[in-house]
């Protein structure tokens, strides 16, 4: 069976969509606090500037486990990609009506088809945007906080790391330890 | 320079400006607060804490037992450079003011030991588990925002520093209780 091409026009009605989950750097004075696994508003916040919220597209009717390997690829690159590499850790995925209709009353969500182009790795088909649409930076994000954590559930997506990309992590946690111990 | 009257302390220099509570004669409390000023002090002076006697201390309920812990967590997250601030593991001296504030006025309410980290904007997020449900406060250096979600319902909450520290409080003994027993009334509500 072929791989799902998705309609680049509009997200379908059963479409399953999900929000990409990364680690997130600590507060310098905070390392000894335990992220678990909670989902948390920072995984809905976006980088300053932007007006929309990205979001993946992970399969017509239910998490499609071919998106989500083609997916997952990607977003682990991505998450190698940072200025200060992080770990992917999966998605957390919501039915779309939920979006289109929240449940507690909310206004609806825009989400458009957003696909990358690129070669390889680069090229995202099934990448989408939620439209701010006159929210603020943390309207939006709390509005979609709820909801994804209300309705979706977590999907998760394990990567071996390659020697490159574990000490480029090992080398993070370095840099960010001198610098707190330069400070002090 | 820095100088209180009895129940505050309000400390002033190029950079910034702190104007909070602060017990009168609570010598361990004004130390910390003079370790952190001039932690963040650079070069141009010095911060001297000066007692005054104008006004009688405010009450205060004892703080949570988490909450120097997290005091720390801030006052060695705090840095002057501004893109240092946003990278997510510092914050700016007037958004860790402004969160010690927020600790400092309304611990004893808050669900426990919250989870803190920066946003991408440089503001202090903490996250809290309550029994019927969240509580996430954003800490600026001008406004707070409290969401909480509480029976899968959003309740959102700006507040606003003309409002002081009673306004927070009585914000937050709402969201409390909320948060304690499950129900809620208003959906979203700005404190001035």
């Amino acid at each position: 069976m072929a791989l799902w091409k998705p309609n680049t026009d509009k997200i379908g009605p059963n479409e399953h969509i999900g929000r990409r989950l990364f680690d997130k750097p600590q507060l310098i004075g905070a390392l000894d606090q335990k992220p678990g696994h909670r989902l948390r508003l920072e995984h809905f916040l976006e980088k300053r500037g932007d007006c929309e919220t990205s979001l993946d597209r992970m399969g017509q009717s239910n998490i499609d486990k071919r998106v989500r390997n083609y997916v997952g690829q990607r977003a682990v690159k991505a998450a190698g990609d940072f200025k200060e590499p992080k770990q992917f850790n999966g998605w957390r995925v919501i039915h779309f009506k939920f979006l289109r209709q929240p449940p507690h009353g909310g206004s609806p969500f825009s989400v458009v088809p957003s696909p990358i182009d690129g070669t390889d790795l680069d090229e995202n088909i099934y990448h989408a945007h939620a439209l701010w649409e006159g929210r603020d930076y943390y309207d939006m994000a709390t509005q979609l906080f709820c909801l994804f954590i209300e309705h979706g559930i977590t999907e998760p997506y394990r990567h071996e790391l390659s020697y490159h990309e574990r000490w480029m992590f090992v080398r993070a946690r370095l840099l960010g330890w001198l610098q707190r111990s330069s400070r002090e | 320079m820095l100088s209180t009257a009895n129940g505050t302390v309000s400390a002033r220099t190029r950079d910034f400006e702190y104007s909070g509570g602060l017990p009168a004669r609570d010598a361990e409390k004004a130390k910390r607060l003079e370790d952190f000023l001039r932690a963040i002090q650079t070069n141009e002076g010095t911060v001297h804490v000066i007692w005054g006697s104008s006004e009688p201390p405010s009450p205060r309920p004892p703080g949570a037992s988490w909450f120097r812990l997290v005091q720390k967590r801030i006052s060695e997250s705090s840095t002057r450079d501004p893109n240092l601030a946003r990278s997510g593991r510092w914050l700016s001296q007037a958004t860790a003011i402004a969160a010690l504030k927020f600790f400092e006025a309304a611990s004893d309410l808050l669900p426990g030991e919250p989870y803190i980290y920066g946003s991408p904007l440089g503001d202090l997020i903490a996250e809290f588990d309550g029994e019927k449900g969240t509580l996430t406060s954003i800490i600026g250096p001008n406004t707070t925002l409290l969401f909480a979600i509480i029976g899968g319902t959003p309740i959102k909450k700006t507040i606003r520093p003309e409002g002081g520290e009673g306004g927070l409080r009585s914000e937050l003994k709402e969201l409390a209780e909320s948060l304690r027993t499950g129900k809620h009334g208003s959906l979203e509500t700005e404190h001035r």
